[in-house]
């Protein structure tokens, strides 16, 4: 209901767009973007560039707005595109290996001890070096059904791969997460 | 996990992707299942706990954010009626200047023609004149052939003869 209410606000606001009212780009855009930033953070490790992802995203948003399929979830539609700025980022830059071993030392620096009280900033904290840790497939299904909500079929047609390797690579995402989880002291849910 | 509906349905039921018969079917064996059911809710449970957009999402900088808001502002919107209109507008501007450019061409031809028109006219008129002078001087012309036939038959006269031709003397 709650789905159906938002697909609702964000038609409203896509239609504002669509007619040239700087309202209805501006509405989503800040409804959006901190979900979008998210991924693309996790994603590249990288604040700076995940700024450069996010202008890119928005802009290409912006001008393809008439390709958009209004049957679509429009955040789905961002995160798809989102997603293939990361893809064609890591395919120029070549920076994978680097960015692998920037995210470990990063994970290093960012966690805390176990024992210690769990406020919100902490279990963010952890939450986000165990998604840190996954494998970057995995980290992708699990970001685009988690912060976007992108349907598996989606994730599926994204990815370019089946559906049944979407479900397995997130079901894998989870498994790794909560055994993370376990590891940094976090047993089951709180 | 001795039971795989989980592995087949469980994640696809939580993001409402299987049929209204699965679904069905699903809920039912949620109701049989333990193992699902365990599943289903540490999903869930992570879910609100763990996996919100609080914990995963991160806020971009001041800066950047009113960059980018000016720079959706100041764009363009690139929508099908903005593109029609665009596309009526430049017809309607390569139609004008392709009708000048014709106008312009046309001028020129046409002044081309009547200055050929007007050259021809005037080469023309020494012919007729020639004409009307020969008009005028044919009885004097006729004089000299005459004269010139008369020279030629007397020159030749004896030939002629010895031929069987007489000429008749046109004098």
């Amino acid at each position: 209901m709650q789905e159906q209410q938002t697909g609702e606000d964000d038609r409203e606001l896509f239609d504002l767009w669509f007619k040239g009212d700087p309202r209805g780009f501006s509405g989503l855009y800040d409804k959006y973007k901190n979900r979008v930033f998210g991924f693309l953070v996790r994603m590249t490790n990288d604040r700076e560039v995940a700024e450069d992802l996010l202008q890119e995203t928005f802009l290409a948003a912006l001008r393809n707005a008439d390709q958009f399929d209004r049957t679509r979830n429009l955040l789905s539609w961002l995160f798809g595109i989102a997603h293939k700025r990361t893809i064609d980022y890591f395919r120029h830059a070549k920076v994978e290996t680097d960015h692998k071993q920037d995210a470990e030392g990063a994970i290093g620096s960012r966690i805390e001890a176990p024992d210690q009280q769990l406020s919100d900033e902490n279990l963010r904290k952890i939450i986000n070096a165990a998604v840190e840790e996954l494998d970057p497939q995995q980290k992708e299904v699990f970001l685009l059904r988690e912060l976007g909500g992108v349907p598996f079929k989606e994730i599926a047609e994204i990815m370019n791969c089946p559906i049944n390797t979407a479900l397995g690579r997130m079901r894998l995402a989870l498994k790794n997460i909560r055994k993370e989880l376990k590891k940094r002291g976090i047993d089951g849910v709180q | 996990m001795a039971c795989n509906k989980w592995e087949e349905a469980g994640l696809l039921y939580c993001s409402s992707e299987l049929s209204e018969q699965d679904t069905k079917l699903y809920e039912e064996h949620l109701g049989q299942c333990a193992e699902c059911k365990g599943e289903f809710e540490l999903y869930l449970s992570e879910k609100s706990s763990f996996f919100t957009t609080d914990i995963l999402s991160e806020t971009p900088s001041e800066k950047v954010d009113t960059e980018l808001k000016r720079l959706f502002t100041a764009k363009k919107q690139y929508t099908s009626a903005g593109i029609f209109s665009g596309f009526v507008k430049k017809t309607v501007y390569s139609l004008s200047f392709f009708l000048l450019g014709l106008a312009v061409v046309g001028y020129f031809v046409l002044n081309i023609q009547t200055a050929k028109n007007q050259e021809f006219t005037q080469k023309a008129q020494p012919v007729s004149e020639v004409k009307t002078l020969a008009q005028k001087d044919s009885a004097s012309a006729l004089k000299d052939s005459l004269k010139d036939s008369a020279m030629y038959f007397s020159k030749n006269r004896g030939n002629l003869e010895t031929n069987g031709v007489y000429p008749v003397d046109l004098k």
